[in-house]
This record gives structure tokens, C-alpha cells and sequence, in this order.
């Protein structure tokens, strides 16, 4: 398969735990779901009955926090394994994850860590992804993440560097426009320029999400509704794109399914318009200690789970 | 010098190892820093410094990590104290970072950890306040693990006109015993009424998972002891006889007993059908 054969499924959302009852009950007009590839290899409980019900419904992403692909560990199989059987299981549309680490010496930060963007590191990444695709039998879907610093080691953009794996290895993108506005602040970076330059015809799905503004930086806590210079990146992607899957992350602080799915459906609002100046200033955020990439995230919450 | 294709390969694989294993090193244990050792691996921006860029995610690893076993550990971090838990918690990630795709299992040496750090490890007379730290640990482990564990749940349950021939504990069925009350102080964190730290005093319960959804019932010693003896041999008749013969009950008490028990445990989904 190639990722000109996957389809636009429309606006989606993050499958979280706080909504499967809604979502069973009422079963809203939500376009698709994504779901945390982790939380559900291995499960056996609730939350794969659930899914297992979604999905007769609706169409399904797996989305992965694990890969490390951009790792020097060697590819652990045993995931790979795993994230196959899932997905023999359950049929996804596309399998997503980060092109990030998030550990060596077989030790696993559980953080989605940035990799130096250089020749000698795109050649690795390509070599991993190759191998993977290859394993799983299909493209796998690379998502910019958010990031915090700038390697001493990177001298290539990093939509130069996904560019690069696209050509060597024919992947997809899933551009996480959040996180590109995120990481443009941290790291100094035009991010018009990166939207305007990444291959287009590749970006297979595109995630929005909230942040906060610290001041200084700014944190990808997926806790909040998009900003409005976001939305207006958004606009200038979907036009880049010709529009394409999209879908909005909602991890702390979650609000009921209704909040959520009209969070996503502003989405329509920027499908069609002029892309105009676009001002990307967005008000600080006072709250302290923001954590990236929040528990909720990848977290079930068993207390919730007992007969009443 | 002229380098080959796969000599290049190897050179940059060596530099992205030795970004890796420092930043890695940095996040797991993170060290004073001088500016140019920070810098050596890192760029400053005009807003941060290249330390400042590094504390990031420093800070979110670890806060990260002890929300999660907050999230697992809901009895503990109450029962100690979210400060004293976050240094326990430190304290075991320092000592078993973790090594699985999932953070589902990140609190899994948790319970053995405690029992291996107690303060009074090698006291002959030994505290009774670890012991129950160690033992609700260990309850929050299994509850974790039971509510994902994989099972059949296409079971037919028990109804009052089945034949004790046909009884058979649920697939996910845990009798536990313990020092302390654990389950009662359980359901009190969870429920938020705040309770006091238990004294020692032993309790029996059952956890269960029925139709995805988990069950606590608290048993007497009596109940343990049957259900036990049922759990290893599937039946109701020689369960019994345990009791009769290990414990002197009459055998017509007995008979009372299972009468009583056997309603109480049909109405609280205990057993399936043997079919």
C-alpha cells in the first residue's frame, strides 16, 4: 500500500476514556477516532471493549507514542510485534508515531524526545523506517513533534528533514500544526516558511491542539482549545494541502464530548478564505509547571472502573 | 579523509548514541552544568539559555513519571502523602527507570521496592506502618492488572437454580488476605472520604472483574478459607468437607452457611456456569 490509497476521513478525535460512554450511547457524528496505539496493545478490559465497539461504527488510526525511531537502540521487535497484532486486530486506516526517541539502553523516557536534524541522522531514521514499513506491511505516518531545544548537531529545517524521509522511504506526514507553531516559537523558526515548504502531497493527517504560553516557551499540553494563530496555520496547511484528515488532541483537563467535537468542528471555519497576514503573538499563560504531552494521555484511570 | 558511505553511517550513528546517552543521562540524573558543557550539545536561543532548554525536559520527565504513579498508586500517594510519595517515587525511578513501551507497567517492581528499602530492613523488631505500604501497593498493582488483563467475558453467571455441580469462579477472581485492612481504605481514598491510616487487623477480600467492570467484596475468614479450598478443586461438596474436617464446623452448620453464602454470592456474580 501507498499513502496516495488513504483516504480523507474528515474531522476526528482523540478516543479518550473520560468520553466512551457518550460515545456508545449517543454515538455523535464524529468523522473518525485516533487512538493511543500503547493503550491498547495487550488490553484485554474495558477499554478494548470499547474500541472494539467504536470501530464497528467508526474509522480508526493508530497513533504511537513508542517507536523511538529515532532511537540508536535497535528496533524492539517485540513492540513491533505487538503493534502489528493490533492492527491485524483492529484494522486501522493508518499507523502514526513520532519522529522523535524517547530512550537508549533499552531505558524508555516516555517523553517524545527531539532528534539532531542532520544528514547522518536522516540516513539512520531512513534506514529504521524502511524497516518498519517493511515489518508492518504498509506506510507508517510520521508526526513533526513538539520541541524544546535546538541541537548544536542540527543544520537541516526540520520540514527539510521530514522532506527527506518522505522521499527516501515514500511515509507519510501527519503535520501536528500545534506543534509546529510550538516548536517554531522554542526554537526560533518561521513557521509559515515550514508549512509552506513541507511536502504537501504527503501529509496524510494533521493534528491541532491547545498549548500554553509560558513567556520564554511554550508547552504542547493539549489542555486548552487551539489558538487562534493555529487556526490561522491551519487555514494556510489546508490550503497547501488541498485538505486532508484532521483531527483534534484534547489530553488534560478534558472537557465532556461536546466541548470537545465543537473545538473540532471550528475546523470548518478555516477550510475556505484567503490566507491572510497571519499575526502568530498569542497572550502568556500564567499557570505554572506545564508538562508536555500530558498523563492523561497515555494513562488509564482504573479508580473510575468499579462497579458502583 | 576520504570516508565511505557506511564509515559516515557509523561515524553519525556514534555522534547520535553520544547525544542520546547525554541527554538521556541528563534527564534520569540530572547534574550541574556548566554553560559550555550544556552548550557543547545544545543551542541558546534569545529567550532561553541552553540550560534552561534542557530543564524542560527535565522537569517533564519526572513530573510526568510521579503523575502516572500517582494515577496507579491513588491509595499510596494518599496514604503517604503526595511529598513523601513523590520522593518514594523519585527514589524507584532512580532505581528502575522504565524499560517497557507502556506506563502501564512503570509501577510494577513498585511493592517489591518498598519491602526492599524499608527503613527498618534489618531491625529484628520491624515497624508495622511498612507493611501496610507495601501490602497496598501490591493490592494497587494486582487492581491495575486485573482491570486490562485479557479474559473471557462471554460467561453465563450462576442463577439460584443452577446445581452447586455447576459453579465456577469467575475467569478474573483474586481471594486475597491481607494485614491490614487494605480494600475498606481503598474504597475510602477512591470514594474521597479521607480516612485515617488503618491498624493492623487482617481482612479477606475479593476482587473480581465482571462484564469489564471490577468488583471489591469484603469476605470473613471463614469464606476465605472455603473459597479457597473451592478455587483449587472446583467443588462446592469438597469445599465443605474442608471446612468440616480443618476447622470442626458441624457438618448441618456447614450446610447453613453455604445456604446463606451460596444466595449471597449468586446476587454478587461470583461464579459462572461450568459448562
Amino acid at each position: 500500500m501507498t499513502i496516495d490509497k488513504l483516504p480523507n476521513l474528515g474531522l476526528g478525535l482523540g478516543l479518550r476514556g473520560e468520553h466512551f460512554n457518550h460515545i456508545l450511547e449517543h454515538k455523535p457524528a464524529v468523522d473518525w477516532f485516533e487512538i493511543i496505539s500503547e493503550n491498547f496493545m495487550d488490553s484485554g478490559g474495558r477499554p478494548r471493549h470499547v474500541l472494539d465497539q467504536i470501530r464497528e461504527h467508526y474509522p480508526v488510526v493508530m497513533h504511537g507514542v513508542s517507536m523511538s525511531i529515532g532511537s540508536t537502540d535497535p528496533l524492539d521487535f517485540d513492540y513491533l510485534k505487538k503493534l502489528k497484532q493490533l492492527s491485524t486486530e483492529i484494522n486501522p486506516v493508518w499507523i502514526s508515531d513520532h519522529l522523535c526517541w524517547t530512550g537508549v539502553l533499552s531505558i524508555n523516557s516516555h517523553d517524545l524526545l527531539p532528534v539532531p536534524l542532520n544528514e547522518g541522522t536522516l540516513e539512520h531514521i531512513v534506514n529504521r523506517i524502511q524497516v518498519v514499513q517493511d515489518f508492518l506491511e504498509r506506510p507508517l505516518i510520521i508526526e513533526n513533534p513538539s520541541t524544546y531545544l535546538a541541537f548544536q548537531h542540527s543544520d537541516i529545517p526540520e520540514w527539510e528533514f521530514l522532506n527527506g524521509l518522505v522521499a527516501a522511504t515514500g511515509c507519510g506526514l501527519l503535520l501536528d500544526v500545534n506543534n509546529v507553531y510550538v516548536s517554531a516559537f522554542n526554537n526560533e523558526f518561521d513557521p509559515i516558511e515550514y508549512i509552506e515548504n513541507i511536502n504537501h502531497q504527503h501529509i496524510v493527517q494533521m493534528h491541532l491542539a491547545g498549548h500554553q504560553h509560558c513567556g520564554d516557551h511554550i508547552i504542547d499540553t493539549h489542555d486548552s482549545p487551539v489558538v487562534d494563530p493555529v487556526w490561522e496555520l491551519f487555514r494556510l496547511a489546508w490550503q497547501k494541502t488541498g485538505g486532508t484528515s484532521t483531527l483534534l488532541e484534547w489530553d488534560g483537563n478534558i472537557p465532556d464530548f461536546d466541548t470537545c467535537h465543537a473545538e473540532l468542528l471550528k475546523a470548518k471555519q478555516y477550510m475556505n478564505g484567503l490566507v491572510g497576514d497571519i499575526d502568530l503573538a498569542t497572550p502568556t499563560d500564567e499557570r505554572d509547571l506545564a508538562v508536555s504531552n500530558p498523563i492523561d494521555f497515555m494513562v488509564t484511570k482504573v479508580a473510575n472502573s468499579f462497579v458502583k | 579523509m576520504y570516508l565511505d558511505q557506511s564509515s559516515k553511517l557509523k561515524t553519525a550513528s556514534a555522534q547520535l548514541n553520544e547525544i542520546q546517552s547525554w541527554m538521556q543521562t541528563q534527564l534520569l540524573h540530572p547534574s550541574e552544568l556548566t554553560k559550555e558543557e550544556t552548550e557543547t550539545y545544545i543551542k541558546p536561543s534569545s529567550k532561553l539559555t541552553a540550560r534552561q532548554h534542557l530543564a524542560i525536559y527535565q522537569r517533564s520527565y519526572i513530573a510526568r513519571l510521579r503523575a502516572c504513579m500517582q494515577a496507579q498508586y491513588t491509595g499510596l500517594s494518599y496514604a503517604l502523602g503526595p511529598q513523601i510519595f513523590d520522593q518514594f517515587t523519585d527514589f524507584y525511578l532512580n532505581n528502575h527507570p522504565s524499560k517497557s513501551y507502556t506506563l502501564g507497567d512503570l509501577g510494577d517492581q513498585y511493592a517489591h521496592f518498598l519491602a526492599e528499602t524499608r527503613p527498618d530492613k534489618d531491625e529484628t523488631v520491624k515497624e508495622t506502618w511498612p507493611d501496610f505500604m507495601i501490602e497496598l501497593a501490591e493490592f494497587e498493582y494486582l487492581i491495575n492488572d486485573a482491570f486490562d488483563q485479557k479474559s473471557n467475558e462471554d460467561i453465563e453467571l450462576v442463577k439460584t437454580e443452577n446445581t452447586d455441580q455447576e459453579f465456577k469462579l469467575l475467569p478474573i477472581f483474586h481471594i486475597l488476605t491481607y494485614q491490614f485492612p487494605i480494600s475498606v481504605f481503598y474504597k475510602a481514598v477512591i470514594n474521597d472520604h479521607q480516612p485515617e491510616l488503618p491498624q493492623m487487623q487482617t481482612s479477606y477480600t475479593i476482587l473480581l472483574r465482571k462484564n469489564y467492570q471490577l468488583g471489591l467484596f469484603e469476605i470473613n475468614e471463614g469464606q476465605y478459607h472455603f473459597l479457597k479450598h473451592f478455587e483449587s478443586n472446583n467443588s462446592v461438596r469438597a469445599a465443605k468437607s474442608y471446612m468440616v474436617n480443618h476447622f470442626g464446623i458441624p457438618a448441618k452448620k456447614m450446610d447453613l452457611f453455604w445456604k446463606e453464602w451460596r444466595q449471597a454470592w449468586i446476587e454478587q456474580g461470583f461464579f459462572q456456569v461450568n459448562l
